[in-house]
């Protein structure tokens, strides 16, 4: 029986500040599972980790169309904290790796990325640790998005400042 | 993911009222629909919904809970937790399940997930995972996640979906099944 859950792509590289997934989203699917993990390595600096999806020439898709509404900080014993951003230049902020060891999971469901007809939109299930000074774990869910009919054919994963271990797999659901 | 294998799937071209995916029974222990870049044919349609299926046909009886979170930007910072815990009560009771909004213009669609749990077993209501990326009336991205149940112990052997008001006028629609491994 054929297989409908199928594996695209799986990168990983260490000591980089960044991970480029390319011609990993085409026309022969709608929706795709993105499981990433950055994890910082002994000596490096503290970063935050951004991602960023690329056009059909690999570059990235850096104008400010993109936007996203979630749950952050549910960390323990404190409150819940709305996030919402509009007319940003990056798909979403994922966490801040503040010391050595600390890590961000988590997995994007993207809907039409190749589509160039309609918007590309994301559920965004992520954790991490080292949000902030005290190192807390923190979990973001909710929606992320680019408001934009353009072709997109590849993500970035990325960090402002210092190098980073990166993995990530790619999965999609092939249409019956 | 444990191997997802295709139970049944309808590819919608022109108008029609509502899908019903069947096939559903102890084969696996859990299916998953997959609905893709569904449109209705009105740019004003909005509400997805569905009713489980009885030996085919829709139960439409007041016994459907739907409780999910709708996540997007808006203007209005309470508008994030629309369909969250000050309007849980919204879906209670009702004869339908609410899978989330999504409408037919240039820019939008409605893509969804759904688990469908312990469906077939006479013991269990319905139960289902939801979670819908999609682009409602007006062009407002938005993700629905939650879940529903009904609130009856039969063997359901399917889901019929549709756009209230609406005909479907595009979109794939798909029933998977696995099984847990250990």
């Amino acid at each position: 029986m054929a297989e409908h859950y199928l594996k695209i792509a799986n990168e990983s590289a260490t000591n980089v500040s960044s991970l480029s997934v390319t011609n990993c989203f085409t026309a022969d699917y709608t929706l795709y599972d993105i499981r990433y993990s950055v994890t910082r390595p002994s000596g490096s600096g503290a970063a935050t980790l951004v991602t960023r999806l690329l056009d059909n020439t690999n570059t990235e898709i850096s104008s400010n169309d993109y936007e996203s509404g979630q749950f952050r900080k549910l960390y323990v014993n404190t409150g819940l904290e709305t996030s919402r951003t509009t007319g940003v230049n990056y798909l979403t902020y994922l966490g801040f790796l503040n010391v050595d060891s600390d890590n961000i999971h988590g997995t994007l469901s993207l809907a039409n990325p190749y589509e160039n007809d309609r918007y590309t939109l994301g559920y965004l299930s992520n954790n991490s640790r080292g949000m902030d000074s005290d190192n807390n774990w923190r979990a973001y869910i909710g929606y992320v998005g680019l408001k934009l009919n353009t072709s997109a054919t590849g993500i970035k994963f990325y960090t402002n400042t210092d190098t980073m271990n990166f993995n990530v797999q790619i999965s999609a659901y092939k249409a019956g | 993911m444990a191997e997802l294998n295709l139970v049944s799937s309808t590819t919608v071209t022109s108008n029609v009222a509502s899908v019903s995916l069947t096939g559903i029974d102890a084969t696996y222990d859990i299916y998953r629909i997959i609905v893709f870049n569904a449109r209705p044919d009105n740019v004003a349609g909005n509400s997805w919904q569905a009713r489980w299926l009885v030996s085919g046909s829709p139960e439409t009886g007041n016994s459907y809970y739907t409780q999910w979170y709708r996540f997007r930007y808006t203007s209005v910072e309470n508008d994030l937790l629309y369909g969250g815990l000050a309007t849980d009560y919204r879906y209670s009771g009702n004869t339908v399940i609410y899978l989330g909004d999504g409408s037919g213009d240039t820019n939008e669609c409605f893509n969804s997930k759904i688990d469908l749990y312990k469906a077939y077993d006479s013991d269990s209501e319905g139960r289902l995972g939801i979670e819908s990326i999609a682009t409602n009336s007006g062009g407002n991205p938005l993700v629905a996640k939650g879940g529903s149940y009904r609130k009856a112990k039969q063997q359901y052997n399917g889901l019929q979906i549709f756009c209230s008001g609406y005909n479907i006028a595009s979109g794939t629609f798909s029933l998977y099944g696995y099984n847990e491994t250990v």
